[in-house]
């Protein structure tokens, strides 16, 4: 059914091109205006007829009254009856009557008229209006020829003297009826040959035009409409190539160009598409788009990360079935164009993948849909965590040698007492004497000092202890000061010969914090500040701990050192990982920039200020826990 | 599929507009004279055997105006005998015979004073005659008959009508006429001494038209030799009415009429085949003879003993007609 319509139509569309059409009302108009001209034109011959007869018949009536009134005259009837027969020869006269005065027919045209009355020879002329017109012929003795009413005929009355006037007036009647309709339609005839010459004209004129129209038009319009359709079914190396300089040729020539043109956008575009894909299918990171959360497109990248074989299997699946459960939209495109967001995915094996990912619109097939690049950090994730713990030992290892002396010394007077107290009651004991109370006031002084080494040992192993405690990664309320006291012990033999420790404690509420963290934190500040003093003049040097509250929200912890200070270059890259100004084996390079990853885990930040050989300041600033805290249990008892 | 059906819609449209008036034809213009022989030709037109917008009968008064007419080209064919036509083609009128329209057998005559028992009779007379080559020629046949000359008579020429009036004055002895004449002088107490029946096949009246008009619209000349033979058919198989229908044109009771066309022999399509066609045409010798007994009474210029043209016999429209 549907081949059929175009093909009925084709008939149609043939007519309203312009090689026919034109032609067409060319020939249409050709036929109006022939028709037009030829009406006018008969209407014009035909008076011409009645009017060029009409006078012919009053000139010949003329001469034949004048000769016939003579012949009569002479009384020579035969050579009246042989002129009227000559009249005959006219084959458009329909009758030619001489009749007397009492109307017998005394001459015709026809033989059997004659010497019949005018009643049986010619009946018309017995009518009223053709009594009257020989009545007034009679009277007025003048010729009376008029063309009939409706135009067929001429007819002429002619008195005639048929005696000489002597013998009284007997007056006779000439009438002569001429036919026009022979002429009228010869006439008619010419006119229509005429207006038919003209159409013929004007139709040959139409068909060169068609011809014209064909093989200047036409053709090469059809050639342009064929390229243009081999154009759009995808032929880019279609050329219209039309020859001439008018218009058409111009048109097939800017056509030419503008296919060229696009065949050359096209391979640009083949080629820049075929450069995208590829960069799509080698990237390394993983990239997804979807629509509506289903998947439309997954690159290699994601294909593995997500350990499917082929891109097929992925497409059309849901973004749901590729996200560990508990997900919350993760791949839904956020306020925040390109920031980064930790998703997990789930593995075709089940296990979870960690994923950071940056979704962003773009426009895919022509409708707007969703990127999502990810990027594998599940690694990375593991060999950050792998590093902090390292640098807590690094930290731990830089601590050894002070802890160490930290404990030597208490060891040594704890063991120099505890055998002084051993050797004092020894000697008492095998003297067999009691200790004197003298002696008996220094045992117990010494014991009490060994308790006292013991004490302040117990303290030195709970420090450590606490800032070792890796498993526990709980947030909760901290009480930064004796964080810092226990720091400011631990780095104690680190700071001790290099500079004054001065602790400046404000009124600060606890903070919301891992403890273990923080003090991993302010270890990792004090040993720099320390580290950042040359030894020798400790008198001159201090290392400054200063706490006070911001506002409600937030407590900033001050570390200030006096040492050589950052160069303005490196302040930028201080929390990068692995920068270092710490000759080799000092520092791993990643202190910094674990304080930095500590501090925005708790939802704190860490700003730094440094005035090259007058000292650094560090500044940590950390969320007031109450009100967290409050809301944290609002949350639990709610959840 | 529709583009050239509206074309052909086109074409029949202009073939429409071209066919609104049929081209105009002229008609044949035939001069005839009062003659017996010539009345199937109006009896035909009256019939509507023979079409009048294709053939115009003319009727003139005497054999001398209808040739002058002829001449003139007022007209475009004549019936005439054929002396008449010799005389024609003798001047370069270019007549062609085309038929055989009768031949008189009777109807020409000549007409005494009852008195008058034999053609030697003659001598001294007055004898009225037309002023034509075929009254000369009968005139001729008779007093051959009556072994005289002409110089042995005396020959009064006047217009065939005016003969009546001059026998009833007395001012003529006898008349070389032809019908109706015959008949009315007859009725006047003239009666017949000789008649054409005496020299059979001598006086023909044929059909006679220009070349040039022959060449030009042979329809007209076919339509009037098929009326010619449709004519003659009617008259007969209705010899009763057709004699009604003629009687009154030449002024005949029809009993006259009856008789004068007894003297008149019509010639049917084998007749005419007969003397129009084949190798030698049978008109071909009469005609020559006629030409060589013309010019042996000096009736015709040239030397006797020349050979007429056959050119003058034209059968193609007979064959076409009547084949």
């Amino acid at each position: 059914m549907r081949a059929l319509v175009p093909a009925q139509r084709a008939g149609w569309h043939r007519l309203v091109s312009m090689r026919v059409l034109v032609p067409l009302l060319l020939i249409a108009y050709a036929c109006f205006f022939g028709l037009y001209t030829l009406r006018r034109d008969v209407a014009h011959r035909e008076l011409q007829v009645e009017e060029h007869v009409r006078q012919d018949i009053t000139l010949r009536m003329t001469h034949l009254q004048g000769t016939l009134e003579y012949l009569l005259r002479t009384g020579q009837l035969e050579a009246v009856r042989e002129e009227l027969a000559e009249l005959g020869s006219n084959p458009d006269l329909t009758v030619g009557l001489l009749l007397d005065d009492q109307r017998t027919v005394l001459a015709s045209t026809r033989l059997a008229l004659i010497g019949q009355p005018v009643w049986e020879a010619w009946p018309e002329l017995i009518r009223p209006e053709a009594l009257a017109r020989m009545k007034a012929a009679r009277v007025r003795m003048s010729g009376d020829v008029r063309v009939s009413e409706d135009g067929s005929r001429v007819e002429g009355y002619y008195p005639l003297q048929l005696s000489p006037e002597s013998q009284g007036p007997r007056v006779g009647l000439l009438y002569l009826q001429h036919d026009l309709s022979q002429l009228k339609a010869a006439q008619r005839y010419r006119a229509e040959h005429s207006a038919l010459r003209s159409s013929l004209l004007l139709v040959l004129i139409a068909g060169l035009l068609g011809l014209f129209f064909h093989f200047a038009l036409g053709r090469r319009v059809r050639r342009l409409a064929s390229v243009a359709r081999q154009l759009a079914a995808g032929e880019l190396n279609a050329r219209a190539r039309l020859r001439g300089v008018d218009e058409l040729g111009t048109l097939g020539r800017a056509f030419d160009d503008m296919a060229e043109r696009l065949s050359q956008d096209q391979e640009a575009l083949r080629r820049s598409e075929a450069s995208f894909r590829t960069l799509i299918e080698r990237s390394p990171d993983a990239i997804f788009v979807h629509r509506e959360r289903t998947l439309l497109f997954a690159n290699p990248a994601a294909v593995t990360l997500l350990g499917y074989a082929r891109e097929e299997e992925l497409r059309g699946l849901a973004v749901e079935e590729l996200l560990m459960p508990g997900e919350q939209d993760p791949l839904a495109e956020t306020s925040m164009p390109g920031a980064a967001r930790e998703v997990r995915f789930r593995h075709r094996g089940g296990q979870q993948v960690l994923g950071e990912v940056v979704t962003f619109s773009i426009p895919f097939d022509g409708q707007p849909a969703v990127v999502s690049i990810a990027r594998d950090v599940t690694e990375r994730k593991q060999v950050q965590e792998k590093l902090r713990t390292t640098d807590r030992m690094v930290s731990l290892g830089t601590l050894a040698a002070g802890v160490a002396h930290e404990l030597n010394n208490p060891i040594s007077y704890v063991l120099s007492n505890l055998r002084f107290a051993v050797d004092e009651l020894g000697e008492a004991g095998e003297a067999g004497k009691p200790l004197s109370d003298e002696q008996a006031q220094e045992v117990q002084q010494a014991l009490r000092e060994a308790l006292e080494g013991g004490e302040r040992m117990r303290n030195i192993v709970h420090d450590l202890r606490s800032f070792s405690r890796r498993e526990d990664e709980h947030l909760g309320p901290v009480d930064i000061h004796a964080v810092l006291d226990s720091c400011a012990s631990l780095a104690r033999s680190v700071i001790r010969h290099r500079a004054q420790l001065v602790k400046e404690y404000g009124e600060v509420p606890r903070v919301l914090a891992n403890e273990s963290r923080l003090g991993q934190l302010f270890l990792n500040l004090l040993v720099n500040a320390g580290q950042a003093i040359p030894e020798g003049d400790a008198k001159g040097h201090s290392v400054r701990v200063t706490t006070a509250r911001v506002d409600a929200m937030w407590v900033v912890v001050s570390v200030q050192d006096t040492g050589v200070g950052i160069p303005p270059e490196n302040l930028q890259r201080l929390f990068k990982p692995f920068f270092t100004t710490k000759p080799v084996g000092v520092g791993t390079g990643l202190g910094l920039s674990i304080c930095h990853g500590i501090v925005t885990a708790m939802g704190g930040r860490i700003e730094v200020s440094s005035e090259v050989g007058k000292g650094t300041t560090f500044r940590v600033y950390m969320p007031v826990a109450e009100k967290s805290e409050q809301a944290t249990r609002g949350a639990k008892s709610t959840g | 599929m529709n583009a050239p059906r509206s074309q052909s819609w086109l074409l029949a449209a202009l073939l429409l507009l071209c066919a609104c008036t049929p081209t105009p034809e002229p008609r044949l213009r035939m001069g005839t004279i009062p003659w017996p022989g010539s009345e199937p030709l109006f009896l035909g037109q009256q019939l509507g055997l023979i079409p009048a917008q294709r053939v115009h009968l003319i009727e003139y008064r005497s054999s001398a105006q209808l040739l002058r007419a002829f001449r003139n080209g007022a007209i475009d064919a004549v019936s005439a005998s054929l002396e008449e036509v010799l005389s024609l083609e003798q001047f370069g009128h270019e007549p062609r015979v085309v038929l055989v329209l009768d031949a008189s057998h009777g109807a020409d005559c000549l007409m005494v004073r009852p008195g008058m028992a034999s053609l030697s009779g003659l001598a001294g007379q007055r004898i009225g005659s037309e002023e034509s080559l075929l009254g000369m020629y009968m005139l001729t046949r008779v007093l051959e008959r009556a072994g005289l000359r002409r110089e042995d008579v005396r020959l009064e020429f006047s217009p065939l009508e005016t003969h009546v009036e001059a026998w009833q004055r007395g001012e003529l002895d006898a008349v070389v006429t032809f019908e109706p004449y015959c008949q009315r002088l007859a009725s006047v107490g003239a009666h017949k001494l000789f008649d054409s029946s005496s020299i059979p096949g001598e006086i023909v009246d044929v059909l006679v038209v220009r070349k040039d008009f022959l060449q030009a619209w042979p329809h007209q000349v076919d339509a009037l030799l098929r009326g010619w033979f449709a004519a003659l058919a009617w008259k007969q198989q209705h010899p009763e009415e057709a004699i009604q229908r003629m009687a009154g044109r030449l002024g005949l009771e029809p009993r006259r009429l009856h008789e004068a066309l007894s003297g008149v022999r019509f010639m049917d399509a084998p007749a005419q085949r007969t003397l129009l066609t084949g190798a030698r045409p049978g008109l071909q010798d009469t005609i020559e003879r006629m030409g060589e007994l013309l010019r042996h009474h000096q009736l015709l210029p040239g030397n006797p003993g020349q050979t007429e043209s056959a050119r003058m016999l034209d059968a193609a429209p007979l064959l076409r007609v009547s084949p």
